[in-house]
């Protein structure tokens, strides 16, 4: 940056480890949909797509990483006022270039580019704004109680409206995984612990309760709870909770448990019907070919992953940076961890991808759009002339 | 104080808490980790051998489904072995192969003419494809290759492009291709019923060849024979293959892909009980299970009745044939008061327009107008109105048949007074004839729901939870002008089905409960002997869906009315029911509507004539619903009531004396 050029020194490096891991995503991601379409009812081949899916995701994420994200930070609000005039435009569309799926509005479909879902270039867009948020409010404000509640409620504005279409599409995922970005960045942002345990530690306590009531009370959980939702709702819950005695909502639970079960060790090549191979229940094939060495292979990856992502936070000369990488952290790890979640039947069965390895372009390209932030903030990091963690404080302050 | 706030923040510091946030990752992907190695290596074992044991069923043995008996143990529904061709495709198997097996097959066994005639166009133009690759290819350019991006397109292009010349071509081979989309419409490695009830003749020469035709293979299967489909044609239900949309429902409860399941009505319906146990012959233990027949029903209706109000609706209907204004058409049913069975559920030539049509039910609703009048308090029984017509602004004038006088709440019943109707829906409304000016809207939004909520308890215009997979409710015309409120209560506004007509009689009947209708009684072990019925193993109890929200002193008083409509000196019915050896009570119905004279554009006046009853009165043993659309106002009347009466002196009859009876066609019963 031209104000600052003489006292800190740039280093445009490109992440070459982080290259290495995604490469290896890449190769598993191929791989193991490769053995979901040799699992009979498949007649496409989708290893081919999705390696030109992953070469147009990689470019994507490179042009990405080259502009300094200092400007995501000046554009964030356009962007998130881009999204959410796209998800407007989604709920008064007419059916022809949104049509309903299975009940909910989610996509667009546009000739020639295919099928687009707005929300998820909006969760992207929703942690930009919500690392401004936090970055602007932590450079005026010391951390008090009463400051932190005005971050939260800053913070809530901001999800709220996203939130509300996507309760509206119906989108209980998308939701979720924007409920993720919110507490990652919620437990970053500095904001006090009392407000943390109240924000984080209600609704765990209330799904741990949930669980525990609905084993030990069935009949007070269908009375008072089953009987507000609406029948396939309760019907995941089941299919979740029970897999093998509700055998028409725990299908899909049930096959792909004996798929990864069968896996063992080293793994199998029985072949078992599993619909969904290749997007939603791609870790029931990977438990299977490769057992419990692949599986833990991939969730390593992942770990991996994170890992970097959450170094390149570390290591940001600027709190934006940080706030974003650890908001991308949180939405990845929680996608995996709801996508591998219901594929062991840890979780109920929500359409989320396994995100690098599932088959499908639009969560690819999404996906690596994030990375390719995180990249970005590794590629412009500067180290400051002193010590970065002491002045950093000050140095932004006289910037401004 | 201040100093120890910045000790805590610094503490809050962005790097301790994105380590905060790696732990709870790191917790996340331990628990994934966690719960893998449980399923892997500690339940792994248990997986694979509850794997091996359902790849060990290698051959499956077809069980029959159960079998239909009716209310007097009567086999309607049989099953009769036959030789079934399948094939199965695989995916290996080139599409020259395919079509050297269609061709050989085609020489052997004889295809249906219907499927001869009617193969879909886009399967010719498949064929053609795949029978003249060369041509096939000529008819793409390059242009068009360069033009697409996906190969499912060129093929599109290729299929528009297939001339009807070319297509002809293909007629002396129309028995070929036949054969050759049956083979392709299944899934790989499923075997796929090319044809059914192979003659043994067929099948001796086709086993002789199967070395030559790979794929191929005969297989023992169970036809249904609906033995009374004359009397009971539709509501037995039909069985097919697997609609591809619920396969998955299918394989998750143990069905295989090739399996065929109830696709309508009871054989749908009752998929679970009728379906059979599978015989399992297992490679590894030599053992076999023979399996068995599924659970048989035996229905609650009774099929020489059925027969009879068939016949008899057949009659009435033939001999005024004239009168229709349309397709001729008459519904009948027949329901056990007090348990909800029904006895028999019969239509001119349609039975489902007994729980799908609906209609307007003219005056058959007023013992329900009259009941929820007395109820609410807008009338008693010295409540007396002056019968006459009613003009309002807006509305054509109401009357009732003629003139009747003074009229109260029975001899409005066994007169038919519109007037009094219209009186009790005027007076709920708050509007007095002749001293309101005008409609308090509240009020009389207000009367709407009051009316629909009190019909809605005896079931008309709502679902009537009979055991069938599909129902219709009627039309609910909303909360319209103060005048259709008026037409809402004698019965020319919503629509009922015949269905729910029944359900509502019954409910009357029986002193207000409305009765879940049944058209299975009991679900039985099969039985080896077909003419003996098994251990019985569910057996339906009557189910009360509510009782009636009305005082039960009224609903006597209502019944005192039917009585007069059927015994009473003026009564409507009176004259259509002398000399029965029961007492009936009833209500008869005509309901003044416009219909659409069908492919035209002209809108002709005509009756739904109606007639609900039962008997005997002081205990009733069945209730009937009775309903005649579409007839001219001009044309024969009183069709419903004497199907109504003829249909009573049938059940009767067949108390005294049964008859064995027998299925109507000849062919059928072989």
């Amino acid at each position: 940056m031209w104000w600052n050029m003489q006292n800190n020194i740039k280093h445009e490096k490109y992440d070459v480890n982080l290259f290495f891991v995604l490469f290896l995503f890449a190769v598993a991601s191929c791989v193991y949909i490769y053995y979901a379409q040799e699992m009979s009812q498949y007649d496409t081949n989708f290893v081919i797509r999705q390696a030109v899916f992953f070469v147009v995701a990689f470019a994507a994420a490179f042009v990405v990483l080259h502009v300094d994200f200092e400007y995501y930070m000046y554009w964030s609000w356009v962007l998130y006022g881009f999204g959410l005039f796209m998800l407007l435009v989604l709920a008064v569309a007419p059916a022809s270039i949104a049509p309903p799926n299975n009940g909910a509005v989610r996509w667009f479909e546009i000739p020639v580019i295919g099928s687009f879902q707005p929300s998820e270039l909006m969760k992207i867009f929703v942690i930009l704004v919500l690392s401004n948020i936090i970055y602007k409010h932590n450079l005026h404000y010391r951390h008090s109680l009463s400051n932190d509640v005005i971050l939260v409620g800053k913070m809530i504005a901001v999800i709220l409206p996203p939130i509300l279409f996507l309760v509206n599409q119906p989108d209980m995922g998308m939701t979720m995984m924007t409920l993720s970005i919110f507490i990652a960045l919620l437990v970053v942002s500095g904001v006090s612990y009392k407000i943390l345990l109240v924000i984080i530690g209600g609704p765990v306590l209330g799904i741990l309760a949930f669980i525990y009531a609905f084993y030990r009370f069935p009949n007070f959980v269908d009375q008072y709870i089953f009987s507000h939702l609406s029948a396939y709702q309760v019907e995941r819950f089941y299919g979740w909770l029970n897999p093998f005695e509700f055998v028409d909502a725990g299908y899909q639970t049930a096959q792909a448990l004996t798929l990864i079960g069968t896996g063992r060790m080293f793994g199998t090549n029985t072949d078992i019907y599993l619909p969904e191979a290749h997007t939603d229940f791609i870790f029931a094939i990977i438990g299977h070919t490769h057992g419990f060495s692949g599986a833990a292979f991939v969730i390593t990856l992942y770990f991996v992953l994170l890992y970097m992502i959450i170094m390149t936070a570390l290591r940001s000369h600027h709190p934006y940076g940080t706030y974003m990488c650890a908001g991308i952290a949180g939405m990845l790890a929680f996608q995996v961890f709801q996508n591998i979640g219901m594929n062991i039947g840890l979780l109920p069965v929500t359409g989320f991808t396994l995100p690098l390895i599932s088959y499908g372009g639009s969560s690819l390209v999404t996906t690596m759009l994030a990375i390719g932030l995180v990249m970005s903030v590794r590629y412009h990091r500067e180290t400051f002339m002193f010590s970065a963690s002491e002045q950093s404080g000050k140095q932004r302050k006289a910037r401004l | 104080m201040k100093k120890k706030k910045n000790g805590t923040t610094e503490k809050n510091g962005i790097p301790f808490r994105l380590n905060v946030l790696f732990f709870a990752v790191f917790i996340l992907f331990s628990a994934l980790i966690l719960r893998l190695g449980f399923i892997q290596i500690v339940q792994g074992d248990e997986f694979e051998r509850e794997q091996e044991q359902t790849s060990s069923e290698a051959v499956r043995i077809d069980a029959p489904r159960g079998l239909m008996y009716d209310r007097n143990g009567e086999l309607v529904v049989d099953n009769e072995l036959v030789l079934t061709l399948t094939y199965t495709n695989e995916q290996s198997v080139s599409d020259e192969e395919r079509i050297r097996i269609a061709t050989e097959l085609s020489e052997i066994i004889e295809v249906d003419d219907d499927d001869i005639e009617n193969i879909p166009e886009r399967d010719l133009k498949d064929y053609w494809l795949v029978t003249h690759p060369d041509e096939a290819l000529s008819l793409i350019t390059q242009e068009d290759r360069d033009s697409v991006e996906e190969d499912e397109e060129l093929y599109q292009i290729q299929l528009d492009r297939i001339s009807d010349e070319q297509l002809q071509e293909l007629d002396p081979q129309r028995e070929i291709i036949a054969i050759w989309r049956e083979m392709t419409s299944g899934y790989y490695d499923s075997p796929q019923r090319i044809k059914k009830g192979l003659a043994q003749e067929e099948a001796h020469r086709i086993s002789e060849r199967l070395d030559d035709l790979p794929g191929v293979d005969i297989l023992r299967d169970a036809n249904r024979n609906y033995l009374y489909e004359d009397a009971f044609p539709r509501f037995f239900g039909r069985i097919g293959s697997i609609p591809r949309e619920s396969v998955d429902q299918y394989l998750a409860k143990g069905y295989d892909r090739s399996d065929e399941v109830g696709t309508s009505f009871l054989e749908q319906y009752y998929e679970e009980a009728l379906r059979g146990q599978k015989g399992e012959v297992s490679n590894d233990s030599r053992e076999e299970s023979s399996g068995s027949r599924g659970h048989d029903l035996v229905l609650s209706v009774d099929m020489a009745l059925q027969q009879e109000v068939e016949t008899i609706i057949d009659n009435e209907v033939d001999s005024a044939a004239g009168s229709f204004i349309n397709d001729k058409s008459a519904y009948v049913v027949m329901m056990e008061p007090d348990t909800g069975e029904l006895l028999a559920v019969a239509g001119y030539s349609d039975q489902i327009g007994t729980i799908a049509s609906s209609f307007e039910m003219g005056s058959t609703v007023k013992p329900a107008t009259v009941l929820l009048g007395l109820e609410t308090g807008v009338i008693s029984e010295h409540t007396v109105v002056y019968d006459r017509t009613i003009n309002l602004p807006s509305t054509p004038p109401i009357s009732s048949v003629s003139a009747l006088g003074p009229v109260n709440y029975l001899s409005a019943l066994e007169r038919s007074s519109n007037v009094y109707m219209a009186h009790i829906a005027m007076e709920m409304a708050g509007y007095q004839y002749g001293v309101s000016q005008t409609w308090n809207v509240a009020q009389y939004n207000k009367a709407y729901d009051t009316f629909r909520y009190y019909y809605e308890q005896f079931g008309l215009g709502v679902e009537t939870g009979i055991d069938l997979p599909y129902e219709t409710t009627g039309i609910n015309g909303g909360n319209q002008s103060p005048g259709n409120l008026l037409y809402l209560s004698f019965g020319q506004f919503d629509t009922y089905t015949p269905m729910q007509l029944a359900q509502y009689t019954a409910a009357i009947a029986n002193d207000g409960y409305r009765m879940k209708p049944q058209l299975v009684k009991q679900i039985r072990e099969p039985n080896a002997d077909k003419s003996e019925l098994g251990a019985v193993r569910q057996q339906f109890e009557p189910t009360v869906l509510n009782k009636v929200d009305i005082d039960e002193r009224y609903i006597h008083m209502a019944q005192q009315g039917m009585w007069r409509v059927v015994n009473g000196s003026r009564g409507t019915a009176r004259s259509y029911f002398n000399n029965t050896d029961y007492v009936a009570a009833g209500k008869t119905g005509t309901a003044e509507i416009t219909v659409r004279r069908e492919g035209t554009d002209n809108y002709v006046d005509g009756n739904n004539q109606a007639f609900i009853g039962y008997a005997p009165y002081d205990d009733p043993e069945v209730a009937i619903a009775v309903i005649v659309p579409n007839v001219y106002v001009s044309g024969t009347s009183g069709i419903a009531n004497r199907i109504a009466r003829s249909s009573l002196d049938a059940y009767f009859d067949l108390k005294e004396e049964r008859p064995d009876i027998e299925p109507a066609g000849e062919e059928t019963s072989e």
